[in-house]
């Protein structure tokens, strides 16, 4: 006994019902042989899979995949160098006390940071551009900008005002304390660059704002009482 | 399906997704340089024409510390480079109106550009050129030790400068060996003529 079967089942059967070109829809179809059971057989590939899984998470594991990543910004000390994405920036020493910075310049009550910077780009920056990506740290999420016009470059003790590729420059920037005193311990937050479009042309560059995400919290004591 | 195949076909899945997840990194970087100036190219010794202006590079010096004169022909103040500072001497001309230039750095291989020194005791050049009238311009450079060989001058207007403007880059004529002389045996002190 044949089972005939129509492919075309949900619309009905066409008009003419047995005509020529049902013979092509209503071939005969044999039924399906029983799945045979073969429960042992999957129960091996389950294990193989599941094992291949461990195997997989193990070395995951092992390469410390699994590990939580560090969440914020990167805590380190004054002498450590540290990643900012365009520059590479040691952090060597901070002073403060009421000092001139120049021979013509009036005594101020000054906060100096010295550190040493190596541009990692493929062009020269400018010192200016550079303290965009530099803070001070007050309080937590206490933010306090540098004195733009006072910071300067320095190579072999001479005054640069260019960061160039590879050749590390040693910046000090200057904080203005006004009334304040300094604290023992400042926490220099350094802000990070990207690397992105530009929104209106083709090119391509480093940029940082002051709205950047902190990419490494550094904390230097500060030599109180200095005079220069 | 055979042992093997099972696999090969494992093996080919594992690459493939890689492959996606590799894919997802790709941005598109769409970097055909539209607003980038004409650039007209040339060897040291020989003009390089723009329509706006000329460039000719007669020599070019390399030394490990610049000094420079001062008041009453007194030794004045020397500078000394972590790296070496690069030298140019060219000869500018406008070719149309006078001209300032601009955005000149040292592009050395691997497209990486030093802007001029910056160092507070160098002068800068900020005299115009006016037409027809080859005058000199010094232009100095530092860069680290091992960037010397196949050094090129790139030559742009101060203005603002659109897809249409020139500029001009020039080699130096520095290649590996004479770098690599250069740079064991720089200048001990260059002195610096003008103050």
């Amino acid at each position: 006994m044949t089972e005939r079967t129509n492919r075309n089942g949900a619309l009905g059967p066409f008009p003419g019902g047995e005509g020529p070109i049902n013979v092509y829809y209503d071939q005969p179809v044999a039924p399906r042989p029983p799945a045979e059971a073969k429960p042992r057989r999957r129960l091996r590939v389950t294990l193989i899979i599941i094992g291949v899984l461990v195997v997989l998470t193990a070395v995951t594991a092992a390469a410390g995949g699994l590990r939580a990543q560090p969440k914020g910004p990167v805590q380190s000390v004054a002498g450590r160098t540290v990643n900012q994405g365009l520059f590479d920036i040691q952090i060597l020493d901070a002073r403060s006390g009421r000092m001139k910075l120049s021979s013509f310049d009036p005594v101020a009550n000054l906060l100096i940071v010295r550190m040493r910077v190596t541009d990692l780009g493929d062009k020269s920056y400018g010192v200016g551009s550079f303290v965009e990506g530099v803070t001070a740290e007050p309080k937590p999420g206490k933010y306090a900008e540098p004195d733009l016009m006072d910071t300067q470059g320095d190579i072999n003790g001479q005054v640069t005002s260019e960061i160039h590729p590879r050749l590390p420059v040693v910046v000090q920037v200057v904080w203005k304390l006004g009334n304040a005193t300094a604290p023992r311990t400042l926490t220099v937050a350094l802000r990070l660059w990207e690397y992105g479009q530009s929104f209106t042309t083709d090119e391509f560059y480093w940029s940082v704002t002051k709205q950047s995400p902190i990419k490494a919290e550094v904390k230097v004591p500060v030599r109180l009482g200095a005079t220069s | 399906m055979s042992a093997a195949r099972k696999a090969v076909a494992a093996v080919l899945t594992a690459g493939l997704a890689a492959l996606t997840m590799w894919l997802y990194t790709v941005k598109p970087h769409i970097e055909d340089r539209l607003q980038d100036p004409l650039v007209s190219k040339g060897r040291i010794g020989a003009a390089v024409d723009t329509p706006d202006f000329s460039v000719k590079v007669a020599k070019v010096d390399v030394a490990s510390a610049i000094s420079k004169p001062s008041f009453l022909g007194t030794k004045g103040k020397v500078m000394k480079s972590l790296g070496l500072f690069v030298i140019v001497q060219a000869q500018i001309k406008s070719n149309k109106k006078p001209f300032t230039p601009g955005h000149v750095r040292l592009v050395t291989r691997g497209g990486v550009a030093y802007d001029e020194t910056g160092r507070a005791d160098l002068p800068d050049i900020s005299s115009g050129f006016q037409p027809m009238l080859w005058a000199p311009a010094t232009y100095i450079f530092e860069i680290p030790k091992d960037r010397l060989a196949g050094a090129r001058i790139v030559v742009g207007a101060a203005d603002l400068y659109n897809n249409l403007s020139g500029e001009t880059s020039i080699d130096l004529g520095i290649d590996g060996d004479r770098a690599a002389r250069l740079a064991a045996h720089p200048t001990p002190d260059y002195a610096l003529k003008t103050s």
